[in-house]
């Protein structure tokens, strides 16, 4: 991926961050809708175990996606800081839950590196960049892109399960 | 055509619609004409109806559309200045120049630039006008029903200029805009809905207070107003169900023609409203059983005036209101279905034994027709008769949560009676619960519920089955067929529901029921919309979300895990 083509280098990026384990993430802000507690869920049978289950957003039905499960890392009890980042991507309207929402900040474009070619493959292209600042590693994703992976997957598993 | 069409869309779209509702109308009043030819203020209103479409046609440059429509025009001037008297003959080329002039405004609207070969239509009336298409003779029965018809048309013309005033004080509104509305109204209802049980929670805690004696007064003007709004937004999506009905004189008509046989439709209730799209999807399913009763149902004349019938048979098509459905039934009075008849065709088919045809109840061989590839038809027509069809018209039924049934008698007739819903936005659904999870189970699929115990349940090649009154029905647990693992709770008592998609019955093991609920669907979203054997979900009072089942995805989706 040419990160260069992403970001003009004078651009400054507003993104969301926020925490899954120990890692912290980021998201282009104009995504987000809205960041709302942690509440109950409805399951949904047959979708994608990282499908956590419906809400009920003011009247509109939207699925929840557990990002620790998306990104196979180990489940976590839900605590006072989980949060669930909505996300507007073309008309979909899908929570994203995360451990807890940290902060919103400006990342000049420039600082922003290309992910590790280790890291890099099919599976993680929802990687847009890695971020800089004062030190800390800011992983930037593409809210876009786990939403079309996990189409993807979720119609392979409705196939093997039927 | 030179026209910068994209600048012109806004006017071509105008026109389309324009034409398409007066086209619509045009089928209907050329068959009161023919019945009524003397009638003037009627020939007017056709000839204003087509010499609009030719102005406008005109105008926007659809030169097929213009020549077709100007001879109809110059043949209508004609009968309108009683140079020429309708007949059946001018009738037919009359009719077949709409067919054409609707053809070409399909064109236009698809763009596909096709240039139909109109020299048919127009040569049919350039013979017309030159008057070398004079009637043979006169028709027999026309004049024997004369003191009939005459009263007919006297009753239907209120309604129609009804119909035209009504239609001067609406205005066009988009569906999405419509649909929002709804949408909305239905989120005020939610919030009512939590707002009563928070309000009656409070009186609980404090019955004294001052205060929430006046919330509860306000919360129950919000009810009022709420319900009041959810209506009149529900009615904004109504149509009446002449809609549908309009198109069917002349398709009868022509079938009749068709087949030779004289048959006279009759129509009523056509003021009942439907939500739209109900009405979209009832359009199919009628216009297969029209054919069915002239085609099969119907005799000739002659065999009809042998048996001592009037010569003239009647197609009845009518819809009322009955509580919170609405029924549609088409009638006619032709040979009716040979229960019999049915056994013995179905017997073989294979599809019953001749023990089970002998325990039949009429009204139960009746029902055989709608199962796949059934048909009684001792020839197949192009009208009808194929084998496909009623359980075509039974799934379409269905997939609207409405029902089918058919009550006939031999020598007197057929009826055929759906039930339909008033709208698909509310349904009525029963919320049961397994596995600690609740769904919702549409009520039209729902036959009836049993109490059982677990040892009641028994296994046949392993596969679970409950027996019910001499019927053996195939045993799904609930909670295994949405996410497939068996944790069922212990108890000991368990509750089976019977569900009926078409013809197939089965029953559905849940742990509990909860009861009837109104509810209103809503869709889960781009993101999971096609999963299987999930409909949608709602909103209950408290405001969790509760998923209502598919019925007959689950099914689908069973029988390949049986079959695989």
């Amino acid at each position: 991926m040419d990160i260069k083509k992403d970001f003009d280098s004078r651009e400054i990026l507003q993104l969301v961050t926020f925490r899954l384990g120990n890692e912290e993430f980021s998201l282009d802000i104009l995504k987000v809708q809205e960041i709302i507690r942690h509440m109950d869920l409805t399951r949904v049978p047959r979708t994608p175990e990282f499908v956590d289950g419906v809400i009920n957003l003011r009247g509109r039905v939207i699925p929840v996606l557990d990002l620790r499960k998306r990104f196979g890392l180990k489940e976590d009890e839900k605590t006072n800081e989980t949060r669930i980042i909505v996300v507007d991507i073309d008309n979909t309207t899908v929570g994203l839950k995360v451990d807890a929402v940290s902060e919103v900040l400006r990342l000049p474009a420039d600082t922003v590196e290309p992910p590790p070619a280790i890291v890099t493959g099919a599976e993680s292209d929802y990687i847009k960049g890695v971020g800089k600042l004062d030190g800390r590693l800011l992983i930037l994703l593409d809210v876009a892109k786990i939403l079309t992976h996990t189409e993807k997957d979720a119609l392979g598993t409705v196939q093997t399960a039927a | 055509m030179s026209f910068p069409i994209d600048e012109m869309d806004d006017i071509i779209n105008d026109f389309l619609a324009e034409s398409g509702e007066a086209l619509e109308q045009l089928d209907q009043k050329f068959i009161e004409l023919e019945k009524n030819p003397g009638d003037l203020t009627l020939l007017n209103d056709i000839f204003r109806s087509v010499h609009t479409i030719k102005g406008a046609a005109g105008f926007l440059g659809f030169q097929q559309t213009v020549d077709v429509t100007h001879v109809t025009e110059d043949v209508l001037n004609k009968l309108r200045k009683s140079e020429m008297a309708v007949n059946p003959v001018i009738m037919d080329a009359i009719l077949q120049s709409v067919d054409m002039i609707k053809v070409l405004l399909r064109n236009i609207k698809e763009k596909n630039n096709r240039v139909e070969d109109t020299s048919h239509v127009v040569a049919a009336l350039a013979n017309v006008l030159n008057g070398s298409a004079e009637m043979p003779a006169p028709q027999a029965p026309s004049a024997e029903l004369k003191p009939q018809e005459q009263e007919a048309p006297r009753q239907a013309k209120p309604d129609e200029t009804a119909g035209v005033k009504e239609k001067e004080q609406s205005i066009r509104v988009d569906i999405d805009r419509l649909d929002s509305v709804l949408n909305l109204a239905g989120e005020l209802v939610l919030s009512r809905n939590r707002l009563m049980r928070l309000g009656s929670k409070l009186t609980e805690s404090n019955s004294e207070s001052e205060l929430s004696s006046h919330l509860n007064e306000a919360i129950s003007q919000l009810d009022l107003v709420t319900s009041d709004l959810q209506l009149a937004v529900m009615k904004m999506r109504m149509q009446p169900i002449a809609k549908v009905f309009n198109k069917f004189p002349r398709m009868v008509r022509d079938l009749a023609r068709q087949t030779q046989k004289e048959i006279e439709l009759a129509i009523s209730g056509e003021e009942t409203e439907l939500d739209k799209t109900v009405i979209e999807e009832i359009g199919d399913p009628l216009v297969h059983l029209i054919r069915n009763s002239v085609d099969h149902g119907m005799e000739t004349p002659e065999e009809r005036v042998a048996k001592g019938k009037p010569r003239c048979g009647t197609v009845s098509l009518s819809a009322y209101q009955e509580g919170r459905h609405i029924i549609v039934s088409v009638a006619d009075d032709g040979k009716g279905i040979d229960p019999n008849a049915i056994k013995k065709s179905a017997m073989e088919k294979g599809l019953i034994s001749a023990d089970e045809a002998e325990k039949m109840s009429n009204k139960e061989a009746f029902n055989l027709i709608f199962i796949p590839g059934f048909s009684t038809a001792k020839e197949v027509s192009s009208i009808s008769g194929r084998g496909v069809g009623m359980d075509v018209v039974k799934t379409n039924i269905t997939k609207i949560n409405g029902s089918i049934s058919i009550d006939s008698e031999i020598g007197k007739g057929t009826k055929i009676i759906f039930s339909l819903p008033l709208t698909l936005a509310i349904i009525q659904a029963l919320t049961v619960e397994t596995g600690g999870e609740i769904y919702g189970i549409p009520l039209a699929t729902v036959i009836e519920n049993i109490r059982v115990t677990p040892s009641e349940i028994k296994t046949i090649d392993g596969k679970e089955v409950i027996s019910m009154r001499d019927h053996v029905y195939p045993v799904m647990r609930l909670g295994q067929l949405v996410s497939g693992c068996t944790n069922d709770t212990e108890s000991e008592w368990k509750y089976i529901v019977i569900i009926g998609i078409g013809e197939k019955k089965f029953g559905l093991l849940v742990d509990r029921l909860h009861g009837q609920e109104e509810i209103v669907m809503k869709s889960m979203g781009e993101y999971l919309k096609g999963t299987v054997g999930i409909a949608g979900a709602c909103i209950n009072g408290d405001g969790n979300v509760i998923l209502v089942l598919d019925m007959s995805g689950l099914l689908e989706s069973l029988n390949k895990l049986c079959y695989c």
